[in-house]
């Protein structure tokens, strides 16, 4: 069932095992190369006060459970619906998110590189997955069942850089 | 105005239905506020298969406050697609065959833009009903290079009227595959009142390098005028831009960081001279958006670059000397 004609909305989750089975479904061809991207790396993702660890299992479908704190993780991915929003409105630059501290990433280097690149892979593939395209529809529909996650025209880039510097404390007093 | 004009969808028996590109383009210019804008909506892939995409864009620039608009996409059975109109849910474009009239809608609220306009021809049109052949595929297509507006935009929190604007409107069709070796460049450049409006048309490869015959189109006063072929020259030099590009839609942007920061004119300078006129405008680009377009049934991805700015023209065309300013919007295709 489609997120939009549900009473609630989808959670964490249920968007990642949806966005993974419809990749499947759709595009064995790219879901089998996520596989071979991933390996056998677990990854922990958190969008808001949701937190899940994904892995694909030894069958090949994806495995989602609730973080656990002392679970060990091969990459980790935080942010929050308000970013995802601004990606997918065009309003933000993934550079940008992670300049300006709204999408923060820990990892080895190899690791979160392989993690983008699964990400990638579903971007890659949704042009030719209407299924795909209705997910993000649906979260899109969800967010905006919650006013707090409108998105507003952001403002004009300046200065990430900056941003930046003054998050790691290296600006010094002025 | 091109009696009959209407959507030239393929039959379900058309072998290369599947690389159908058609839409309807409305650009408006608004010389007092500097406010220039883009409606467009589009259909691509064959109508049969559900993989078939209708899109609908509409991106207005503000000098004080950048771009304001969206891109929507959603499948073809989801558009209202009529003889001459393509509605989505938030943007929607119609064209009456008979008067060649067109109406435009735009309702996005989330992006602080609202539209609503019709568009009356007041000049002669330019057709290519032809297959002109891309270096892959072939486009047709039809302008009208003047019309006058009612009507009113909304943007931000500010309300536009519109009686003092101009518009530009085309209609394209075709058959091609984005991702493969196909790329133009296209302006329309609209002077101020009653002055002279230019339409710039040539194909080339995706690198810029290759170009086919060339097309200035000028109407002044009541007439058109076309250079074409040897008699136009452009060159437009490329740089990464000192603005930042609106990149749309946005999962796509997040796909393709690599065009974050491409290089793109920041001047188009165009000469033509025939023996019996000649015309020679420059046009400077102040902002720019990327949209990346998608083949919807095999890998593939274009990059459309909208780049809005002003323009100077000066010339004789038939006797009749100008010297002309104005806005223009210079499409630079990748």
């Amino acid at each position: 069932m489609a997120a939009s004609a549900s009473p609630r909305c989808s959670t964490l989750a249920e968007y990642l095992a949806a966005l993974v089975a419809e990749l499947e479904r759709t595009d064995p061809i790219a879901y089998e190369r996520m596989g071979r991207t991933v390996g056998k790396r677990r990854a922990r993702i958190g969008v808001d006060d949701e937190a899940v660890d994904v892995a694909l299992g030894v069958s090949g479908s994806l495995e989602v459970t609730a973080a656990k704190a002392d679970a060990p993780v091969d990459g980790e991915g935080y942010t929050d619906r308000g970013t995802l929003l601004d990606l997918l409105s065009g309003y933000l630059e993934v550079t940008e998110a992670v300049t300006r501290g709204r999408l923060t990433v820990r990892g080895q280097a190899g690791d979160v590189v392989r993690i983008f690149q699964a990400i990638e892979i579903i971007l890659d593939a949704s042009p030719r997955a209407p299924g795909l395209q209705g997910l993000s529809d649906d979260f899109k529909f969800d967010c905006r069942r919650e006013e707090r996650f409108r998105v507003q025209p952001a403002a004009a880039f300046a200065g990430s850089e900056m941003v930046l510097l003054a998050r790691l404390g290296l600006l010094g007093s002025t | 105005m091109i009696l009959g004009e209407c959507l030239r969808p393929p039959s379900a028996l058309e072998p290369e239905a599947y690389a159908y590109k058609d839409w309807l383009h409305l650009c408006v210019f608004d010389p007092q506020s500097m406010v220039m804008g883009i409606v467009n909506v589009a259909l691509q892939g064959a109508p049969a298969d559900d993989r078939a995409r209708a899109s609908g864009l509409a991106l207005f620039h503000r000098p004080d406050g950048g771009w304001f608009g969206n891109l929507e996409v959603c499948g073809l059975p989801r558009a209202q697609v009529g003889v001459s109109s393509i509605a989505l849910e938030q943007v929607a474009i119609a064209v009456d065959p008979r008067s060649g009239m067109v109406s435009a809608s735009v309702r996005q609220p989330d992006d602080q833009l609202a539209l609503q306009l019709t568009a009356q021809p007041a000049g002669p049109a330019l057709l290519v009903d032809r297959k002109m052949p891309l270096r892959a595929g072939w486009i047709s297509w039809y302008a009208v290079p003047r019309l006058t507006l009612r009507g009113e935009v909304r943007i931000g929190a500010e309300r536009l009227g519109l009686e003092n604007a101009q518009a530009y409107h085309d209609h394209n069709w075709g058959r091609w595959l984005w991702g493969q070796d196909v790329a133009w460049e296209w302006g329309c450049f609209r002077a101020a009142g009653s002055g002279p409006s230019f339409v710039f048309w040539r194909i080339c490869d995706r690198d810029h390098r290759r170009f086919g015959s060339p097309m200035l189109s000028i109407v002044i006063g009541s007439d058109r005028r076309s250079f074409q072929g040897a008699a136009v020259s452009a060159h437009c030099p490329t740089q990464p831009p000192s603005f930042r590009l609106r990149r749309l839609p946005g999962a796509m942007a997040a796909l393709h960081q690599d065009h974050v920061r491409p290089r793109l004119p920041n001047v188009l300078r165009i000469e033509a001279r025939d023996g019996l006129g000649h015309v020679a405008l420059e046009f400077r680009p102040r902002a720019g958006a990327q949209l990346i377009t998608a083949e919807p049934t095999t890998r593939g991805y274009g990059f459309i670059h909208e780049l809005v700015g002003e323009f100077q023209s000066e010339g004789n065309v038939d006797g009749r000397g100008f010297a002309a300013s104005g806005l223009g919007i210079f499409e630079y295709v990748t």
